[in-house]
């Protein structure tokens, strides 16, 4: 059976790790690569790493992180920010990259979903949806937060499933860095609309947020930030990752990877 | 000093790279393993290679155009069928072994008598397309070399939107469940295929890796 993802998101500027709370007061959390190579020990499911002004700076993620992320990891990862177009994707995968993450140039960008979908097989493409509560209603907003769309979330969501999007990752700029749990109307918004699997982010807090998204809006995976960089009530940067036993808590068996238990060791000696 | 000896220097292995995308990944994985590599994007005398591998990203039927094109695909059918040595297919790697691929309606190597569908042409009850993410692997009734020494079920890391449904073929099958049961990997004589991403999947991966190794050594011995 297929098992849920429970994903790290690290936001990058450049060659910094940084978390934001509702995608302003960016706080600098320290280096990616040492993060990815944390997480990679804590045998993460997966990691999306973004870099959060890349589209502002009018450019793409520094290769040269996604490189020494997947010289030093064999864990899938996937990156996004500022990418406008299929080369850019194409080195990013070959700098080691899984999955790339589209956003703003899902809207800005005509054809660039369907082409890069058609070259490099939609499992590789994630469309990334950012969405905040006006007047009530939910509304997309591009270039990390800052610019209105007037669109409506499922409108968009159906829109990239039908271009050629392989998952969408739906995230809540007001949960952003608060701990307080998904939005789980939203998110259900999206996965009753698309038959693409859906990532959420935004919000969770604790392993119980994970399960109650996983259970409750029917999305393939779950995502977060803050609550596996700081720890305390004063943010203290400290990388964490739920344990098999933690999840058991709040997931069935059969919904959580199971890790062999060998110690990687002997067989990383074997280069020597 | 206690001298670490390293069983798998010596052996050479080539990566088939038909521009489709990320190598990078597999490149490491066996540079890990302690083999010598080399990539190979044209028509090249394969025969001396120990082993190879062919990755698996982007689609079937430009994998296959740029095998036919670069002549590549008579050498790999002589080094597979004739000289019968060891190769390892990853995810399209894999699919593009089999006789026919719904993606872009094209004909594979041929040498796995399976055809290759879209998840949603055969399963009937709702599954998302891609099937992405880790999930287990069984075995149909023998052992597979390639998962020697792992845990019963292993997980391992998918994403693909194409699959080869459970079929009675000759050779040992590692089976996967989506919707419907189907081929995740495959071991036949000197043809090893795995639907998921070895490269991906920490240190099971690399477990398998190895044992794929393990099998390329006792061939050569």
């Amino acid at each position: 059976m297929l098992k849920v993802r429970v994903i790290p998101v690290l936001l990058l500027r450049h060659w910094g790790l940084e978390k934001t709370i509702r995608f302003s007061n960016p706080k600098y959390v320290g280096c990616p690569i040492n993060a990815a190579r944390v997480f990679n020990q804590h045998n993460v499911d997966e990691l999306i790493l973004l870099d959060i002004v890349a589209t502002l700076e009018n450019r793409p993620p520094e290769i040269e992180v996604v490189k020494q992320i997947s010289a030093e990891t064999s864990m899938p990862f996937t990156v996004g920010g500022g990418i406008s177009n299929i080369n850019v994707i194409r080195e990013l995968l070959n700098a080691g990259a899984d999955r790339v993450v589209l956003n703003t140039s899902v809207i800005e960008v005509p054809d660039l979903l369907q082409k890069s979908a058609e070259q490099f097989g939609r499992q590789c493409i994630v469309a990334s949806i950012d969405v905040r509560k006006v007047d009530g209603g939910y509304e997309v907003f591009t270039h990390g937060g800052r610019k209105s769309t007037g669109l409506n979330p499922i409108e968009l969501a159906k829109r990239v499933e039908a271009e050629g999007a392989g998952e969408i990752l739906i995230t809540s700029i007001d949960r952003d860095g608060t701990l307080e749990g998904y939005d789980l109307d939203l998110i259900k918004m999206i996965t009753d609309n698309v038959q693409i699997p859906v990532i959420a982010c935004g919000g969770a807090g604790s392993v119980k947020d994970l399960a109650d998204a996983y259970y409750q809006s029917g999305v393939s995976a779950v995502a977060c930030g803050a609550f596996f960089l700081f720890y305390g009530p004063r943010r203290t940067v400290l990388i964490t990752y739920p344990t098999e036993e933690q999840l058991l808590e709040y997931f069935k068996p059969e919904h959580i990877r199971k890790r062999d238990p060998k110690k990687p060791i002997d067989l990383e000696l074997s280069r020597l | 000093m206690e001298t670490v000896t390293n069983k798998n220097k010596g052996l050479k292995i080539a990566i088939i790279d038909y521009s489709a995308g990320n190598i990078h990944s597999v490149y490491r994985a066996f540079y890990k393993a302690g083999v010598s590599i080399e990539v190979i994007n044209r028509e090249t005398d394969l025969d001396s290679f120990d082993a190879i591998v062919l990755p698996g990203v982007g689609a079937c039927g430009s994998a296959m155009d740029f095998l036919t094109k670069s002549g590549l695909t008579k050498k790999l059918n002589h080094y597979v069928l004739e000289l019968k040595k060891p190769i390892l297919g990853i995810c399209l790697g894999f699919q593009i072994m089999a006789e026919f691929s719904e993606e872009g309606k094209a004909k594979g190597l041929g040498w796995i008598p399976v055809n290759v569908y879209h998840i949603r042409s055969v399963v009937k009850d709702f599954v998302r397309v891609p099937h992405i993410g880790w999930n287990d692997v069984k075995t149909n009734k023998e052992e597979l070399s390639l998962l020697s020494g792992m845990i019963e079920k292993p997980n391992f890391y998918f994403a693909h939107s194409y699959f080869v449904p459970l079929k009675e073929i000759e050779g040992k099958l590692g089976i996967t469940e989506y919707g419907i049961p189907f081929i995740s990997l495959y071991e036949n004589r000197n043809i090893y295929a795995t639907q998921f991403h070895p490269e991906k999947s920490y240190i099971g991966g690399a477990m398998l890796i190895q044992n794929f190794l393990n099998e390329v050594l006792n061939a050569k011995s």
